[in-house]
Protein backbone atom coordinates (compact mmCIF):
# COMPACT_ATOMS: atom_id res chain seq x y z
CA UNK A 1 0.00 0.00 0.00
CA UNK A 2 1.13 3.43 -0.90
CA UNK A 3 0.80 5.39 2.32
CA UNK A 4 1.88 8.35 1.39
CA UNK A 5 -1.44 8.65 -1.09
CA UNK A 6 -3.84 7.20 1.59
CA UNK A 7 -6.17 9.75 2.16
CA UNK A 8 -8.16 8.33 4.91
CA UNK A 9 -4.07 9.12 6.88
CA UNK A 10 -2.37 12.09 8.20
CA UNK A 11 0.39 11.03 6.38
CA UNK A 12 -1.56 11.63 3.11
CA UNK A 13 -0.58 14.56 0.64
CA UNK A 14 2.72 15.27 2.81
CA UNK A 15 5.45 16.36 1.23
CA UNK A 16 3.52 15.74 -2.26
CA UNK A 17 2.44 19.36 -2.79
CA UNK A 18 4.43 22.18 -1.52
CA UNK A 19 1.66 23.56 0.48
CA UNK A 20 -0.14 20.75 0.95
CA UNK A 21 -2.30 20.60 3.71
CA UNK A 22 -3.09 17.22 5.08
CA UNK A 23 -5.34 18.05 7.86
CA UNK A 24 -7.92 19.36 5.01
CA UNK A 25 -7.32 15.82 2.90
CA UNK A 26 -8.46 14.03 6.68
CA UNK A 27 -11.32 16.21 6.97
CA UNK A 28 -12.42 16.25 3.43
CA UNK A 29 -13.18 12.33 3.82
CA UNK A 30 -14.21 12.60 7.39
CA UNK A 31 -16.72 15.13 5.75
CA UNK A 32 -17.94 12.05 3.36
CA UNK A 33 -19.60 10.01 6.19
CA UNK A 34 -19.44 6.94 6.66
CA UNK A 35 -15.81 6.50 6.93
CA UNK A 36 -14.43 3.18 5.51
CA UNK A 37 -12.77 1.22 8.02
CA UNK A 38 -8.69 1.31 8.32
CA UNK A 39 -6.68 -1.79 7.34
CA UNK A 40 -6.84 -4.43 9.79
CA UNK A 41 -10.53 -3.26 11.74
CA UNK A 42 -13.39 -5.42 12.10
CA UNK A 43 -16.17 -6.00 9.13
CA UNK A 44 -18.23 -8.57 7.95
CA UNK A 45 -16.50 -11.12 5.73
CA UNK A 46 -17.07 -10.28 2.06
CA UNK A 47 -18.17 -6.86 2.29
CA UNK A 48 -15.94 -4.27 0.25
CA UNK A 49 -14.50 -0.59 0.49
CA UNK A 50 -13.63 2.27 -1.29
CA UNK A 51 -11.94 5.06 -0.13
CA UNK A 52 -10.52 8.51 -1.80
CA UNK A 53 -6.94 8.59 -2.04
CA UNK A 54 -4.24 10.91 -3.34
CA UNK A 55 -5.32 13.41 -6.54
CA UNK A 56 -8.53 12.39 -6.72
CA UNK A 57 -7.96 8.74 -7.11
CA UNK A 58 -9.64 5.34 -4.99
CA UNK A 59 -8.80 2.42 -3.39
CA UNK A 60 -10.21 -0.16 -2.21
CA UNK A 61 -10.45 -3.33 0.02
CA UNK A 62 -12.03 -6.26 1.07
CA UNK A 63 -13.09 -7.75 4.42
CA UNK A 64 -11.27 -11.22 4.36
CA UNK A 65 -11.40 -13.58 8.02
CA UNK A 66 -13.31 -10.77 9.66
CA UNK A 67 -10.51 -7.84 9.29
CA UNK A 68 -10.13 -5.25 6.19
CA UNK A 69 -7.37 -6.55 4.21
CA UNK A 70 -4.76 -4.47 2.59
CA UNK A 71 -6.24 -1.32 0.43
CA UNK A 72 -4.96 -1.24 -3.22
CA UNK A 73 -3.01 1.16 -5.24
CA UNK A 74 -4.31 3.94 -5.55
CA UNK A 75 -5.56 4.55 -8.98
CA UNK A 76 -7.56 7.03 -11.50
CA UNK A 77 -5.99 9.76 -10.42
CA UNK A 78 -6.05 13.57 -12.23
CA UNK A 79 -2.59 13.32 -13.60
CA UNK A 80 -2.58 17.02 -14.89
CA UNK A 81 0.80 19.07 -14.45
CA UNK A 82 -1.00 21.67 -12.07
CA UNK A 83 -2.42 18.82 -9.76
CA UNK A 84 -2.95 19.30 -6.19
CA UNK A 85 -4.03 17.83 -3.70
CA UNK A 86 -7.45 18.52 -1.89
CA UNK A 87 -7.44 20.95 0.14
CA UNK A 88 -3.60 21.82 0.31
CA UNK A 89 -3.19 25.91 -0.44
CA UNK A 90 -0.63 28.06 -2.09
CA UNK A 91 0.78 31.23 -2.67
CA UNK A 92 0.64 31.93 -7.04
CA UNK A 93 2.40 35.17 -8.55
CA UNK A 94 -0.26 37.28 -10.76
CA UNK A 95 -1.47 40.07 -12.08
CA UNK A 96 1.10 42.62 -12.13
CA UNK A 97 3.61 40.79 -9.76
CA UNK A 98 0.74 40.53 -6.96
CA UNK A 99 -0.01 37.08 -5.22
CA UNK A 100 -3.20 35.18 -4.59
CA UNK A 101 -3.54 32.66 -2.71
CA UNK A 102 -5.27 29.09 -3.89
CA UNK A 103 -6.99 26.74 -2.75
CA UNK A 104 -6.82 23.01 -3.82
CA UNK A 105 -10.68 21.89 -4.85
CA UNK A 106 -11.68 18.68 -3.49
CA UNK A 107 -13.30 16.65 -6.22
CA UNK A 108 -11.32 17.85 -8.88
CA UNK A 109 -7.80 18.28 -7.69
CA UNK A 110 -7.42 21.57 -9.75
CA UNK A 111 -6.54 24.99 -7.87
CA UNK A 112 -8.92 27.54 -7.45
CA UNK A 113 -7.04 31.09 -7.79
CA UNK A 114 -7.85 33.26 -5.32
CA UNK A 115 -8.06 36.97 -6.21
CA UNK A 116 -4.93 38.60 -7.34
CA UNK A 117 -3.27 41.07 -4.63
CA UNK A 118 -0.98 43.45 -3.89
CA UNK A 119 -0.07 44.31 -7.40
CA UNK A 120 2.07 46.81 -8.41
CA UNK A 121 0.12 50.46 -9.02
CA UNK A 122 0.82 50.88 -12.80
CA UNK A 123 2.30 47.84 -13.35
CA UNK A 124 2.05 45.24 -16.15
CA UNK A 125 1.45 41.26 -16.62
CA UNK A 126 4.91 39.86 -17.65
CA UNK A 127 5.38 38.86 -21.01
CA UNK A 128 2.63 41.25 -22.08
CA UNK A 129 3.74 43.07 -25.67
CA UNK A 130 2.91 46.70 -26.86
CA UNK A 131 4.20 49.31 -28.95
CA UNK A 132 4.79 52.64 -27.65
CA UNK A 133 6.63 55.97 -28.73
CA UNK A 134 9.84 57.60 -27.62
CA UNK A 135 11.63 56.96 -30.29
CA UNK A 136 14.04 59.44 -31.38
CA UNK A 137 11.67 59.90 -34.79
CA UNK A 138 8.69 60.78 -32.85
CA UNK A 139 6.23 59.17 -35.49
CA UNK A 140 8.80 55.88 -35.23
CA UNK A 141 7.33 53.19 -32.84
CA UNK A 142 9.40 51.53 -30.46
CA UNK A 143 8.23 47.76 -29.23
CA UNK A 144 8.36 46.85 -25.97
CA UNK A 145 7.50 44.03 -23.61
CA UNK A 146 6.58 43.58 -19.31
CA UNK A 147 9.79 42.30 -17.73
CA UNK A 148 9.03 39.86 -15.01
CA UNK A 149 9.50 43.18 -12.65
CA UNK A 150 6.35 44.40 -13.78
CA UNK A 151 7.59 47.66 -15.91
CA UNK A 152 7.81 47.72 -19.40
CA UNK A 153 11.14 47.37 -21.60
CA UNK A 154 12.53 47.87 -24.66
CA UNK A 155 11.60 44.54 -27.19
CA UNK A 156 13.44 45.53 -30.06
CA UNK A 157 14.55 48.86 -32.19
CA UNK A 158 12.66 51.70 -33.01
CA UNK A 159 10.58 51.32 -36.58
CA UNK A 160 8.89 53.18 -38.92
CA UNK A 161 5.47 52.22 -40.31
CA UNK A 162 5.20 53.30 -44.36
CA UNK A 163 1.42 53.63 -44.37
CA UNK A 164 -1.03 52.59 -47.35
CA UNK A 165 -1.85 56.20 -48.40
CA UNK A 166 -4.92 58.16 -50.47
CA UNK A 167 -4.59 61.62 -51.66
CA UNK A 168 -7.98 62.78 -50.98
CA UNK A 169 -9.80 63.65 -54.67
CA UNK A 170 -10.17 67.67 -55.32
CA UNK A 171 -12.44 67.00 -58.76
CA UNK A 172 -15.29 65.17 -56.84
CA UNK A 173 -14.67 61.59 -57.69
CA UNK A 174 -13.95 58.76 -54.91
CA UNK A 175 -10.73 57.56 -54.39
CA UNK A 176 -10.48 53.58 -53.78
CA UNK A 177 -8.14 51.02 -52.61
CA UNK A 178 -8.25 47.84 -52.16
CA UNK A 179 -6.14 46.63 -48.84
CA UNK A 180 -6.11 43.65 -46.79
CA UNK A 181 -6.95 43.26 -43.08
CA UNK A 182 -4.00 42.50 -40.33
CA UNK A 183 -3.96 40.10 -38.38
CA UNK A 184 -5.22 41.06 -34.55
CA UNK A 185 -2.28 42.47 -32.99
CA UNK A 186 -0.76 43.85 -29.82
CA UNK A 187 -2.25 47.56 -30.89
CA UNK A 188 -5.20 46.93 -32.84
CA UNK A 189 -8.13 47.83 -30.52
CA UNK A 190 -10.43 49.88 -31.84
CA UNK A 191 -12.73 52.86 -29.62
CA UNK A 192 -15.43 52.04 -27.96
CA UNK A 193 -18.03 54.43 -28.45
CA UNK A 194 -18.97 56.50 -30.89
CA UNK A 195 -18.25 59.53 -29.41
CA UNK A 196 -14.82 60.88 -29.57
CA UNK A 197 -12.57 60.84 -27.90
CA UNK A 198 -13.56 57.92 -25.96
CA UNK A 199 -12.38 56.55 -22.20
CA UNK A 200 -12.08 52.47 -23.37
CA UNK A 201 -10.84 50.26 -26.25
CA UNK A 202 -12.01 47.19 -27.61
CA UNK A 203 -10.51 44.07 -27.69
CA UNK A 204 -8.08 43.44 -30.49
CA UNK A 205 -9.16 42.18 -33.73
CA UNK A 206 -7.82 42.00 -37.61
CA UNK A 207 -7.46 45.75 -38.77
CA UNK A 208 -6.05 48.34 -41.71
CA UNK A 209 -4.71 51.89 -41.22
CA UNK A 210 -4.64 53.88 -43.90
CA UNK A 211 -3.20 57.63 -44.26
CA UNK A 212 -5.47 60.59 -46.20
CA UNK A 213 -4.00 63.80 -47.41
CA UNK A 214 -5.40 66.90 -48.14
CA UNK A 215 -2.85 67.74 -50.46
CA UNK A 216 -5.02 71.35 -51.48
CA UNK A 217 -4.56 74.90 -49.33
CA UNK A 218 -7.52 74.55 -47.73
CA UNK A 219 -9.53 72.57 -45.19
CA UNK A 220 -11.73 69.86 -46.40
CA UNK A 221 -14.40 67.37 -45.16
CA UNK A 222 -14.09 64.09 -46.21
CA UNK A 223 -16.27 60.94 -45.97
CA UNK A 224 -14.49 57.56 -45.87
CA UNK A 225 -16.03 54.26 -45.86
CA UNK A 226 -14.73 50.90 -46.60
CA UNK A 227 -16.59 48.15 -49.07
CA UNK A 228 -16.86 44.87 -50.16
CA UNK A 229 -13.38 44.40 -52.95
CA UNK A 230 -13.75 42.72 -55.92
CA UNK A 231 -13.90 39.08 -54.85
CA UNK A 232 -13.96 39.56 -51.28
CA UNK A 233 -16.54 39.51 -48.52
CA UNK A 234 -18.81 41.09 -46.37
CA UNK A 235 -17.18 42.31 -43.14
CA UNK A 236 -18.87 43.40 -40.00
CA UNK A 237 -16.59 46.88 -39.74
CA UNK A 238 -15.52 49.85 -37.27
CA UNK A 239 -14.09 52.68 -39.24
CA UNK A 240 -12.07 55.21 -36.93
CA UNK A 241 -10.84 57.94 -37.63
CA UNK A 242 -7.37 60.63 -36.11
CA UNK A 243 -7.14 63.74 -37.62
CA UNK A 244 -3.37 65.34 -37.60
CA UNK A 245 -2.11 61.82 -37.34
CA UNK A 246 0.79 60.88 -39.63
CA UNK A 247 1.20 57.56 -38.20
CA UNK A 248 -1.13 55.32 -36.45
CA UNK A 249 -1.66 55.54 -32.88
CA UNK A 250 -0.02 52.70 -30.83
CA UNK A 251 -0.51 53.52 -27.44
CA UNK A 252 -3.93 53.64 -25.16
CA UNK A 253 -4.27 57.36 -25.37
CA UNK A 254 -3.29 57.82 -29.01
CA UNK A 255 -5.93 55.37 -29.62
CA UNK A 256 -8.44 56.70 -27.31
CA UNK A 257 -8.27 60.32 -29.22
CA UNK A 258 -9.93 59.60 -32.10
CA UNK A 259 -11.45 62.29 -34.09
CA UNK A 260 -14.40 60.26 -35.26
CA UNK A 261 -15.73 56.66 -35.26
CA UNK A 262 -19.11 54.90 -36.57
CA UNK A 263 -20.03 51.21 -36.00
CA UNK A 264 -23.11 50.55 -38.75
CA UNK A 265 -24.85 49.03 -36.04
CA UNK A 266 -25.32 46.12 -37.79
CA UNK A 267 -23.12 43.57 -39.71
CA UNK A 268 -22.09 45.53 -42.37
CA UNK A 269 -19.75 47.77 -43.50
CA UNK A 270 -19.66 51.00 -41.38
CA UNK A 271 -18.70 54.68 -42.81
CA UNK A 272 -17.67 57.91 -41.96
CA UNK A 273 -19.94 59.71 -43.57
CA UNK A 274 -22.83 62.90 -44.08
CA UNK A 275 -22.63 64.30 -40.42
CA UNK A 276 -19.80 62.24 -39.68
CA UNK A 277 -17.08 63.27 -42.41
CA UNK A 278 -14.00 64.44 -41.06
CA UNK A 279 -12.56 67.69 -41.55
CA UNK A 280 -8.76 67.16 -42.78
CA UNK A 281 -6.69 70.96 -42.17
CA UNK A 282 -5.34 72.16 -45.27
CA UNK A 283 -2.22 70.27 -46.57
CA UNK A 284 -3.70 68.13 -43.62
CA UNK A 285 -3.81 64.20 -42.60
CA UNK A 286 -5.85 61.92 -40.92
CA UNK A 287 -5.42 57.87 -40.02
CA UNK A 288 -8.43 55.94 -40.73
CA UNK A 289 -8.36 52.41 -38.77
CA UNK A 290 -11.27 50.28 -40.28
CA UNK A 291 -11.60 47.32 -37.64
CA UNK A 292 -13.37 44.14 -38.23
CA UNK A 293 -16.53 44.49 -35.49
CA UNK A 294 -15.39 41.04 -34.12
CA UNK A 295 -12.09 38.39 -34.46
CA UNK A 296 -14.21 35.88 -36.17
CA UNK A 297 -13.36 36.59 -39.69
CA UNK A 298 -9.52 35.56 -41.24
CA UNK A 299 -7.00 37.72 -41.34
CA UNK A 300 -5.61 38.85 -44.92
CA UNK A 301 -8.73 39.55 -46.80
CA UNK A 302 -9.25 42.09 -48.80
CA UNK A 303 -11.36 45.32 -48.51
CA UNK A 304 -11.89 48.57 -50.31
CA UNK A 305 -11.58 51.83 -48.88
CA UNK A 306 -13.61 54.61 -50.33
CA UNK A 307 -12.58 58.41 -50.01
CA UNK A 308 -14.32 61.51 -51.37
CA UNK A 309 -14.67 64.99 -50.68
CA UNK A 310 -18.19 65.65 -48.75
CA UNK A 311 -20.43 67.53 -51.01
CA UNK A 312 -21.98 70.67 -49.19
CA UNK A 313 -25.21 72.40 -50.68
CA UNK A 314 -24.97 75.64 -51.88
CA UNK A 315 -27.63 77.89 -50.05
CA UNK A 316 -29.81 78.62 -52.49
CA UNK A 317 -29.26 75.54 -53.97
CA UNK A 318 -29.57 76.05 -58.07
CA UNK A 319 -31.90 73.88 -59.53
CA UNK A 320 -30.02 72.53 -62.90
CA UNK A 321 -30.79 74.45 -65.92
CA UNK A 322 -31.33 71.18 -68.14
CA UNK A 323 -34.32 69.33 -68.39
CA UNK A 324 -33.99 66.05 -66.88
CA UNK A 325 -30.49 67.18 -65.42
CA UNK A 326 -30.05 66.28 -61.74
CA UNK A 327 -28.30 67.32 -58.49
CA UNK A 328 -28.19 65.52 -55.38
CA UNK A 329 -26.59 66.54 -51.77
CA UNK A 330 -26.74 65.05 -48.56
CA UNK A 331 -29.02 67.17 -46.13
CA UNK A 332 -29.09 66.65 -42.53
CA UNK A 333 -32.58 66.79 -41.24
CA UNK A 334 -32.42 67.68 -37.74
CA UNK A 335 -35.30 70.70 -37.86
CA UNK A 336 -38.71 69.67 -36.25
CA UNK A 337 -42.26 70.72 -37.57
CA UNK A 338 -45.47 69.16 -37.04
CA UNK A 339 -46.52 67.18 -39.61
CA UNK A 340 -49.43 67.40 -41.45
CA UNK A 341 -52.34 64.72 -41.43
CA UNK A 342 -51.73 62.00 -43.47
CA UNK A 343 -53.84 60.52 -46.25
CA UNK A 344 -52.26 56.61 -45.91
CA UNK A 345 -53.63 55.82 -48.95
CA UNK A 346 -53.21 59.23 -52.10
CA UNK A 347 -50.92 61.91 -51.83
CA UNK A 348 -51.93 64.79 -50.33
CA UNK A 349 -53.16 67.71 -52.36
CA UNK A 350 -52.37 71.22 -51.18
CA UNK A 351 -53.09 72.43 -48.35
CA UNK A 352 -53.20 70.04 -46.06
CA UNK A 353 -54.49 70.16 -42.38
CA UNK A 354 -51.86 70.20 -40.06
CA UNK A 355 -51.48 67.56 -37.19
CA UNK A 356 -50.14 69.86 -34.38
CA UNK A 357 -49.64 66.88 -32.15
CA UNK A 358 -46.93 65.20 -33.97
CA UNK A 359 -43.50 66.48 -34.73
CA UNK A 360 -41.02 64.95 -37.17
CA UNK A 361 -37.91 65.98 -38.50
CA UNK A 362 -36.77 67.53 -41.72
CA UNK A 363 -35.26 70.33 -43.29
CA UNK A 364 -36.26 73.30 -45.20
CA UNK A 365 -34.39 74.12 -48.59
CA UNK A 366 -34.21 77.15 -50.64
CA UNK A 367 -34.08 76.53 -54.20
CA UNK A 368 -33.36 78.87 -57.09
CA UNK A 369 -33.97 79.44 -60.70
CA UNK A 370 -31.30 80.44 -62.97
CA UNK A 371 -32.97 80.34 -66.17
CA UNK A 372 -34.98 83.13 -67.56
CA UNK A 373 -37.99 80.09 -67.49
CA UNK A 374 -40.25 79.00 -65.00
CA UNK A 375 -39.08 75.58 -63.68
CA UNK A 376 -40.82 72.71 -62.67
CA UNK A 377 -38.64 70.72 -59.82
CA UNK A 378 -39.11 66.86 -59.01
CA UNK A 379 -37.44 65.86 -55.55
CA UNK A 380 -36.78 62.56 -54.24
CA UNK A 381 -34.28 60.38 -52.29
CA UNK A 382 -32.64 57.49 -52.24
CA UNK A 383 -33.46 55.20 -49.02
CA UNK A 384 -29.85 54.35 -49.09
CA UNK A 385 -27.27 56.54 -50.08
CA UNK A 386 -24.19 53.80 -49.02
CA UNK A 387 -24.44 50.18 -48.31
CA UNK A 388 -24.82 50.06 -44.79
CA UNK A 389 -27.18 53.44 -44.58
CA UNK A 390 -30.91 52.86 -44.05
CA UNK A 391 -32.66 55.48 -43.76
CA UNK A 392 -36.62 55.54 -44.34
CA UNK A 393 -38.28 58.60 -45.55
CA UNK A 394 -41.79 58.67 -46.12
CA UNK A 395 -44.78 60.62 -46.35
CA UNK A 396 -44.95 63.67 -44.26
CA UNK A 397 -46.31 67.43 -44.57
CA UNK A 398 -46.07 70.30 -42.47
CA UNK A 399 -46.79 73.85 -41.83
CA UNK A 400 -49.41 76.13 -43.88
CA UNK A 401 -49.38 76.99 -47.60
CA UNK A 402 -47.91 74.16 -49.67
CA UNK A 403 -47.71 74.17 -53.38
CA UNK A 404 -46.58 70.80 -53.93
CA UNK A 405 -46.11 67.34 -51.99
CA UNK A 406 -45.05 64.00 -53.08
CA UNK A 407 -44.07 60.38 -52.11
CA UNK A 408 -41.38 58.96 -50.98
CA UNK A 409 -40.55 62.31 -49.61
CA UNK A 410 -42.94 65.09 -48.78
CA UNK A 411 -42.14 68.47 -50.35
CA UNK A 412 -43.64 71.46 -49.43
CA UNK A 413 -43.13 74.48 -51.48
CA UNK A 414 -43.54 77.93 -50.09
CA UNK A 415 -44.53 81.36 -52.47
CA UNK A 416 -40.88 83.37 -52.80
CA UNK B 1 -44.72 62.39 -61.01
CA UNK B 2 -44.24 65.94 -62.71
CA UNK B 3 -47.75 66.35 -61.04
CA UNK B 4 -46.38 66.76 -57.47
CA UNK B 5 -43.24 68.68 -58.58
CA UNK B 6 -42.54 72.53 -57.24
CA UNK B 7 -42.81 75.40 -59.18
CA UNK B 8 -39.87 78.32 -59.62
CA UNK B 9 -40.44 80.98 -61.34
CA UNK B 10 -37.78 82.43 -63.41
CA UNK B 11 -35.20 83.58 -61.83
CA UNK B 12 -37.04 82.98 -58.47
CA UNK B 13 -36.93 80.99 -55.20
CA UNK B 14 -38.93 78.32 -53.52
CA UNK B 15 -38.45 77.07 -50.25
CA UNK B 16 -39.59 73.38 -49.77
CA UNK B 17 -39.59 71.26 -46.51
CA UNK B 18 -38.49 67.85 -46.63
CA UNK B 19 -38.83 65.34 -43.57
CA UNK B 20 -38.70 62.07 -42.12
CA UNK B 21 -41.93 60.54 -41.63
CA UNK B 22 -43.29 60.94 -37.91
CA UNK B 23 -42.35 57.79 -36.32
CA UNK B 24 -38.53 58.21 -37.50
CA UNK B 25 -36.89 60.16 -34.87
CA UNK B 26 -32.98 59.49 -35.40
CA UNK B 27 -31.77 63.28 -37.12
CA UNK B 28 -29.49 61.37 -40.31
CA UNK B 29 -28.67 62.70 -43.59
CA UNK B 30 -30.25 62.10 -46.44
CA UNK B 31 -29.06 62.53 -49.78
CA UNK B 32 -32.00 64.37 -52.02
CA UNK B 33 -31.91 64.48 -55.59
CA UNK B 34 -33.32 67.65 -57.25
CA UNK B 35 -34.40 66.80 -61.04
CA UNK B 36 -35.27 69.61 -63.19
CA UNK B 37 -38.27 68.06 -65.28
CA UNK B 38 -39.35 71.31 -67.52
CA UNK B 39 -38.53 74.80 -68.43
CA UNK B 40 -41.38 77.23 -69.79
Amino acid sequence: MDAAKDASVREAGDGAEPDGNASSVDGAVADAGAEPPAEGAACTTGASFTRPCGYCGTQKAQCVGGVVAAYSVCSGEVTAADRCLPGATRMSACGACGTSNDLCIAGTCRWNVGLCRNELPGGCVPGTKRLARGCANADDIQPQICANTCGFVADGACFSEALDTINVPTDGSTAVGTFRFSAAGVVSRYPDAVDCPVNGLEDATPYHFALLKNTTAAPILVEVYPSTAPGGAVFDTVTSAYVGRKSRPVTDAELTNCSGMTDDGGTQWSALYGPKAIAIPANGTAVVQTSQYQAVTAAGQPFSLNVRTKKTAPNPLPIPATVGATVTFGFLLDQQRAVLQADAVNDLACPAAVDAATLTYGRYITLSNPTNKAARVEIRSTSSWLPTRAASPTIVRPAKRWSAIHAPISTTATPA
Amino acid sequence: MDGNAVSIPAGGTATVYVAFSADFEPPAELPITFRTSSLQ
